[in-house]
């Protein structure tokens, strides 16, 4: 306890009392973000919560659980799947919420850790910028989205992140990229691959394992003259994602992702109570279609016009059909989707538990659809708000492939009910042995890593990350358990 | 209710962080902040869902009832941007989470903050927070205006006896439209400072009164120029009372803009002035209260409206909502800041509002701009 409270005091000389807390009050708001998602282990409770004002205050904070071997662990928005495995300090990077500078120029911006995509997307559109369209939700932390691989990142072409300012468990404070050299940091700071390997690929994903990032130069582009989406009916999964392979080898849209009817609604419903009635909701869920693909365009007016004659020919020619929403406040969701940056999107956390989310082969999914249907009558996994009937998977969303390959990002949601323990045990049981039996035999890349998946890993590729996180932090206080 | 009433809030909420922005539908951003007690105090316990997780703990036993959450609890000022965000964008609420927790603090005798106990005295001996005289409450009032009628009046704790000029500009608009109306003998605070410190039981008394004296003064349409006044009266009252309010409700910027629509009363003196409007919360998001006060500045002649980013449901509180001027003065002056910086980067000339408090919060703040209510600037139009 004295310990603690040294501890404690040490932290108020960093960063002022104001900025630190060891409060049960405070600490258990960072127990578990996104708590109702119960395939996240961990979730305990920290000793301190600590809000850094600047980079050489995180740097003074990781001295410090060096010197004490205390975990600490960064917290953007808290919108991702943040959970401790240690007790320790919760680093919470909202205070570093300055966007520093947006080079009209290059395209980019450099902003702290602390900065939403939405708070961004407002100054960028200032000076006729705009950020990327992404479907994560406008209310998390780019930069985190960047450290813990979160929502955003798989769903756009290419990454955005061009480097990134990250102080290393060991303390020191790196720059990747062309930002990683004093010659150029003030001249060229925006060349990812500059120097050598991609440090700053090293740092993505890593969840605070290899260091913490408290800045990014993150990729702007120009307002275009026109932004339009539209959507095409599917009777199957396959059919909706053979057409966005499709669209993706004419290099036309702006964004695209596919949803099942089921996630479509639950995005969409207005109001979303809707989605509490049985008889309302199966009613609204019979007039949508199996698949609908949301495609997004952009450019000058006439390349718009173009590309969207261009999908309609490749849609019906692929069975697909346009689909239309006649409900005008649900027309206005599909609408706040389409645009990116949604806030509707923010119901994907709220009613179905992530199941299985990643990567996925396109020739996988019909069968690892059809083996999650089996198991969840094997299970009996049951639809948490209308219990009186089995889950009708598939509710899944398949994304726009990260490059362009075979590969696709899926996920699938099972539904449960946070508030019944009966149904967490049983969706839990249920997770762990459809990721045992499943992952293997169809291969789902998980968009995060965690330490199931590392020991399914090919022993040197495992070996080699151990080795990368026993070099840089040979205390293990970065983040531990996050996925080493 | 009690607080396992709300679980479905409670652990549905995925920290998802809709309630800590603002974002018009349909646009691709941008986000604005909205909580002020989040922005103000950093933790996760001082955001909506923060307030999510120590209910949580509190209702599983991993966290204590104790003073410890007073500041975590109180600390937010009741706008109701968070409700309003987390219902559109989710369907789930965080409001009545928050007030049930005051609530709860209050029965376990741990709750609220010592100047709220003594706001309850106050409205109990002199039936107004400030503990003015409750004989000089109508000092404000000109000797010719009924204690009866059809329509009342009810004027309010703040406009009685702090801002007094709304209070006066209300009766003068009354009367150039000729319409009879009365101001209670025996107006009681409405309970807002009791209903926000999370009292159950005293609202009750003041409920009683209030709606009675109305009664008797032959209330058919009571008036309110204070929308928390007004949102007490409408939302609240009969919950605490068990019956419907036997007479209708509004707020002045309704009643005096369907007076507008019908030809009644016609502003027409110019007011040659770039303004912008601050949405008050209980006018708008407690009440849908967005549009009438914008119609009456669209027909007072010269007059130019400018919006600010956070405008209509997306709001800034102005630090005067929750009892915040009473417990956080700072805080209350600090919130208030924030939204005189917005409404200075309109360059406009004054800040209108529609309520009482947010006047008294947005002049307390400083600054050089003129800050007027609406319904001053209709009374110097006629």
């Amino acid at each position: 306890m004295a310990e603690k409270e040294m501890i404690l005091d040490k932290i108020i000389e960093i960063v002022g009392d104001e900025h630190v807390s060891g409060d049960a009050e405070d600490l258990i708001a960072y127990q578990k973000a996104c708590p109702i998602i119960p395939a996240v282990s961990g979730g305990l409770v920290p000793d301190y919560v600590v809000m850094p004002g600047c980079v050489e205050e995180v740097q003074k904070l990781v001295f410090l659980a060096n010197e004490y071997m205390i975990p600490i662990y960064p917290y953007g928005y808290g919108t991702w799947f943040f959970a401790i495995y240690k007790p320790g300090i919760v680093l919470d990077l909202r205070r570093l919420n300055k966007i520093i500078k947006i080079d009209e120029v290059s395209m980019t911006a450099i902003i702290e850790a602390g900065v939403s995509q939405g708070e961004l997307i407002r100054e960028a559109r200032k000076i006729g910028l705009d950020a990327p369209p992404n479907l994560g939700p406008g209310t998390g932390s780019l930069v985190s989205n960047f450290a813990s691989h979160g929502g955003g990142s798989f769903h756009v072409g290419k990454d955005d992140y061009i480097a990134v300012e990250a102080v290393l468990p060991s303390g020191k404070i790196i720059r990747t990229g062309s930002w990683g050299s004093p010659v150029y940091a003030d001249t060229i700071p925006y060349i990812r691959y500059a120097f050598g390997p991609d440090i700053t690929g090293l740092l993505r994903a890593s969840g605070g394992g290899f260091g913490i990032v408290t800045k990014a130069i993150y990729r702007l582009h120009p307002l275009r003259e026109a932004e339009e989406h539209c959507e095409y009916a599917f009777r199957d999964v396959l059919s909706a994602v053979e057409f966005g392979i499709e669209l993706d080898n004419m290099g036309i849209t702006h964004y695209k992702f596919g949803a099942s009817r089921k996630e479509l609604l639950h995005w969409i419903c207005d109001p979303p109570e809707l989605m509490f009635d049985h008889a309302e909701y199966e009613s609204l869920l019979s007039q949508l279609p199996e698949w609908v693909d949301i495609i997004g365009f952009s450019g000058t007016r006439a390349q718009v016009d173009m590309y969207k004659n261009m999908a309609a020919e490749k849609a019906i020619k692929g069975g697909g059909e346009k689909f239309e929403l006649s409900n005008k406040r649900m027309n206005e969701n599909l609408n706040d989707l389409a645009m990116g940056c949604s806030l509707v999107v923010n119901r994907m956390f709220t009613y179905p538990a992530h199941f299985l989310a990643g990567m996925m082969s396109i020739s996988k999914m019909e069968g690892f659809h059809q083996e999650v249907m089996d198991m969840i009558k094997e299970y009996d996994v049951r639809d948490p708000f209308f219990p009186d009937k089995l889950l009708d998977p598939p509710q899944c969303i398949v994304g726009i492939p990260f490059v362009s390959n075979d590969n696709h990002f899926y996920e699938h949601d099972i539904e449960f009910d946070p508030t019944d323990p009966e149904s967490l045990t049983k969706f839990k049981i249920f997770y762990e042995a459809a990721t045992e039996r499943l992952v293997p035999k169809y291969g789902l890349v998980p968009i995060m890593m965690n330490p199931v998946i590392i020991n399914m890993l090919d022993p040197p590729y495992a070996d080699l990350l151990r080795d990368i996180k026993m070099m840089l932090d040979p205390n293990g206080i970065a983040a531990p358990g996050k996925f080493l | 209710m009690a607080l396992e009433d709300y679980s479905q809030f409670i652990y549905r909420c995925s920290k998802c962080g809709a309630c800590r922005f603002s974002k018009k539908k349909g646009e691709h951003g941008p986000y604005n902040s909205t909580c002020p007690s989040g922005v103000r105090f950093g933790f996760e316990s001082y955001w909506p869902s923060g307030k999510n997780d120590i209910a949580r703990g509190l209702l599983e036993g991993t966290l204590e009832w104790s003073g410890r959450l007073i500041h975590r609890v109180y600390s937010c000022t009741t706008c109701g941007a968070c409700d309003q965000i987390c219902r559109e964008a989710t369907g789930k609420r965080t409001f009545p989470v928050i007030m049930e927790l005051r609530r709860e603090l209050v029965r376990r005798n741990i709750g609220p903050v010592p100047v709220l106990k003594q706001a309850r005295k106050n409205i109990e001996k002199f039936h107004n927070p400030q503990k003015m005289e409750h004989e000089k409450r109508l000092d404000w009032l000109p000797e010719d205006v009924n204690s009866k009628g059809k329509i009342i009046f009810y004027a309010g704790c703040t406009a009685s006896y702090m801002r007094q000029e709304i209070a006066r500009s209300v009766v003068k608009v009354l009367k150039s439209a000729d319409i009879e109306f009365g101001v209670l003998e025996d107006e009681w605070c409405c309970g807002y400072p009791d209903f926000y410190a999370g009292y159950e039981d005293s609202l009750k008394e003041t409920a009683r009164h209030n709606v009675e004296v109305l009664e008797k003064a032959g209330a058919e349409k009571v008036l309110f120029a204070c929308p928390g006044c007004y949102d007490v009266f409408k939302n609240h009252y009969p919950e605490f009372l068990d019956r419907e309010l036997p007479f209708e409700t509004a707020h002045t910027t309704e009643y005096f803009n369907e007076l507008i629509k019908g030809g009644v009363l016609k502003p027409a003196k110019e007011i040659e002035k770039r303004v912008t409007y601050h949405d008050p919360c209980k006018l708008g998001r407690m009440n849908g209260v967005y549009d009438d006060p914008r119609e009456i500045m669209r027909n007072i002649p010269g007059l130019d409206l400018v919006e600010m980013e956070r405008d209509r449901e997306f709001s800034w509180c102005c630090g005067g909502g929750g009892n915040i001027p009473l417990i956080y003065p700072d805080f209350a002056r600090w919130t208030a800041g924030n939204r005189l910086e917005e409404a200075e980067s309109t360059e406009v000339d004054m800040l209108v509002s529609a309520c009482p408090g947010c006047k008294n919060s947005l002049k307390d703040a400083g600054g050089n701009m003129e800050v007027v209510d609406l319904t001053e600037l209709l009374a110097r139009s006629i």
